[in-house]
């Protein structure tokens, strides 16, 4: 499981992202800020005005 | 170490634990408030159950409304974030053997999340406020009503940073070995749920708190909407990774039981920090505006891996209960160790009915109605308050409730009061909460809609008739809403009656008998093997296959009925 989820086939890198509180962090607010909200707004931005 | 003295810390005779004074003190006071509010926030939901009956219809429109954003609010949020609060410094430091890391920043989560609370709460029963928890622009509140909501929010910020900052002070003296407990993880993962929540928050109200005293002119409803549902479904978020901790933590304290894998688990709880928050989307499926590839992303393709997850955890809370039981010689037929569970414990019975309302109810709905084209026809409608009172209701606050009865001699140092009320609470709070929540989905998929005070539409200008059963649904439902608040009621009187009379457990008392460890039982019985065929845990695959089958099936009657709703010709 842990391993196939890496990409880095070196033992133990996904024990190594796990006890990483800050990194875990990070990854939690990156992936939904980019995909969620900045996407949407993105499209909200994106409408014609109309004329 | 200059803080920590001997006298700091406490041998607790209930649990074990080694614990932290003031630690204890914190979670003491963050569970009270969250009960206090409980009971605030039930008042409310009953008079919003008892209008939309339409038998009864209690309250007037304009009282509706507020009595609606009051309980929205002071459920949703401030029954559950303070009790996030108490569980998040009880895994960080009474777990871990730990002190809390900032006292002092602790106490100031506690009194913000309190002022803030107290303001929206004037906000509100002012009655300039009725905007609803959702308080979508352009409605207008009250300054007070948005200012009180950051500052909660920002106490909550600051109680997510005491936690990581504990689990830091843990690390450096070294109160735990290796990887963080796996319960601990969880608090981890909800926390990290829980500051992309706040942040979202923060980001969308103080700009909503400038418009209204009028420093800013417009904000963009649209907008608005996506940035509150990252702060609105997140949340939501944050509940399930918490109630999912706090199943795994009465597994092993019931049962002695142990996750059966711990790597899936973990895996699992790092599916939910990558995708779950994606999920937001699924209240932005009717706006226009927004990309197909926008809504099916992050509704349908990503969410699936955090589903998945949920899956997982499904599997594995009941499939260590599972293993344990056979493992204590309960190794007979498919089901044998469920039916010997300890029913007549609310710490168990609680949680196994958190774990099978929330996966049969709560869940399966919310996978389903997540998807595009069905979500088409429920949106807005009755059926989301049933949904989500399966969630946050059947599963969430039931899991609370059940891991309450436990705190209350480890914290509170009480012995349960009221014993056999406590015993009955959780039947009939899940017998109330179910019923509701089934009866408002089918409500709802019949049009009733949400957050409307007459479904009789009496005296509208645009007059519809619901089908007559649809009405008696509503009637039915909200019967199960006042079995429901007198669950909720049981509950916050067995609390309140331990908290102020129980029998007090002195610090020096002796030991509590403790569960023994399942393999250290299974070791000492000299067998080998357990289960059937192979499987450690066949019953709890029996079970999931129902739950896959129910989903799969549920799925199809939502497409089938979706293809009636407009007549092709
Ligand atoms: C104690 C018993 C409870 C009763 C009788 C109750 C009843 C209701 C009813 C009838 C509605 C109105 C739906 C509508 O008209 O649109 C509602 C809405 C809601 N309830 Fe409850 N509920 C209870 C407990 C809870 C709890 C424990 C939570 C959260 C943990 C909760 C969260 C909500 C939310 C977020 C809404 C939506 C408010 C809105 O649409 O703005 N409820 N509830
Ligand atoms: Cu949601």
């Amino acid at each position: 499981m842990s391993e196939a989820n890496s990409r880095d086939v070196k033992p133990h890198a996904m024990q190594k992202l796990l006890d990483n509180n800050w990194l875990l962090l990070l990854l939690g607010i990156a992936v939904p800020a980019v995909f969620y909200t900045l996407w949407g707004l993105w499209d909200v931005i994106n409408i014609p005005i109309a004329k | 170490m200059t803080t920590t003295t001997l006298s700091e810390f406490r041998t607790d005779p209930v649990s074990g634990l080694k614990v932290n004074r003031t630690a204890n003190t914190l979670v003491k006071w963050n569970a009270f408030a969250a009960v206090v509010f409980l009971l605030v926030g039930g008042i409310f939901g009953l008079g919003v159950a008892l209008t939309r009956m339409p038998s009864v219809q209690l309250l007037s429109p304009e009282f509706f409304y507020l009595a609606l954003t009051a309980h929205g609010l002071i459920n949703l949020a401030v029954w559950i974030i303070f009790f996030e609060m108490a569980v998040l410094y009880f895994l960080g430091a009474h777990v871990l053997s730990n002190r809390l890391a900032t006292p002092r920043w602790a106490w100031a989560q506690f009194w913000l999340m309190l002022v803030g609370a107290a303001m929206v709460a004037v906000a509100v029963l002012g009655g300039n406020s009725s905007v609803m928890m959702t308080s979508y622009v352009p409605l207008t509140a009250e300054p007070h009503f948005y200012l009180g909501l950051i500052l909660f929010a920002v106490g909550a910020l600051i109680g997510c940073f005491v936690f990581l900052g504990t689990l830091v002070v843990a690390k450096r003296e070294k109160t735990y070995n290796g990887s963080l407990p796996l319960v601990v993880f969880g608090g981890v993962t909800a926390t990290v749920i829980a500051v992309f929540t706040i942040v979202s928050g923060a980001l969308i109200l103080i700009p909503t708190f400038l418009w209204s005293v009028g420093l800013i002119n417009h904000i963009d409803p649209m907008m608005y909407r996506i940035i509150w549902w990252g702060f609105g479904h997140s949340s939501q978020q944050i509940n399930v990774v918490t109630h999912i901790s706090i199943w795994y933590l009465i597994a092993s304290l019931v049962f002695g039981a142990k996750p059966m894998s711990e790597k899936v688990s973990r895996g699992a709880f790092l599916l939910y920090i990558l995708f779950l928050q994606l999920g937001s989307a699924h209240h932005l499926l009717s706006d226009p505006g927004l990309t197909s590839a926008w809504k099916v992303f992050n509704t349908s393709y990503m969410i699936y891996l955090a589903v998945l997850a949920s899956m997982i955890h499904g599997l594995t809370v009941p499939g260590s209960i599972e293993v344990a039981q056979r493992k204590k010689g309960l190794d007979t037929g498919l089901f044998t160790w469920l039916r010997k569970a300890p029913w007549g414990n609310p710490i168990f019975s609680g949680m196994f009915l958190s774990l099978v309302g929330f996966g049969f109810i709560g869940g399966i709905t919310g996978v389903v109605m997540s998807v595009e084209q069905i979500n088409m026809i429920i949106h807005n409608t009755m059926y989301l308050p049933g949904h989500f009172h399966g969630t946050l209701v059947a599963g969430t606050t039931m899991a609370f409730m059940a891991v309450t009865y436990w705190l209350i001699p480890v914290v509170f140092q009480r012995k349960l009061a009221l014993a056999g009320v406590a015993k009955l609470q959780p039947y009939v709070f899940s017998l109330g909460a179910w019923v509701f929540s089934i009866a408002l989905m089918g409500a709802g998929t019949m049009g009733v809609q949400r957050r409307h005070s007459d479904i009789t539409f009496a005296g509208q200008p645009l007059a519809y008739q619901y089908p007559e059963i649809a009405k008696g649904l509503m009637d039915m439902g909200e019967i199960f809403a006042v079995i429901m608040t007198v669950g909720a009621i049981m509950f916050i009187v067995v609390v309140l009656a331990s908290i102020f009379t129980g029998e007090r457990i002195a610090e020096d008392s002796a030991p509590w008998p403790k569960v023994a460890d399942a393999d250290v039982v299974f070791e000492k019985s000299g067998k080998k093997h357990i289960g059937i065929g192979g499987m450690e845990a066949p019953g709890t695959f029996v079970l999931a296959m129902i739950l896959f089958a129910t989903i799969v099936l549920y799925y199809f009657i939502n497409f089938k009925y979706l293809s009636t709703v407009w007549g092709m010709s």
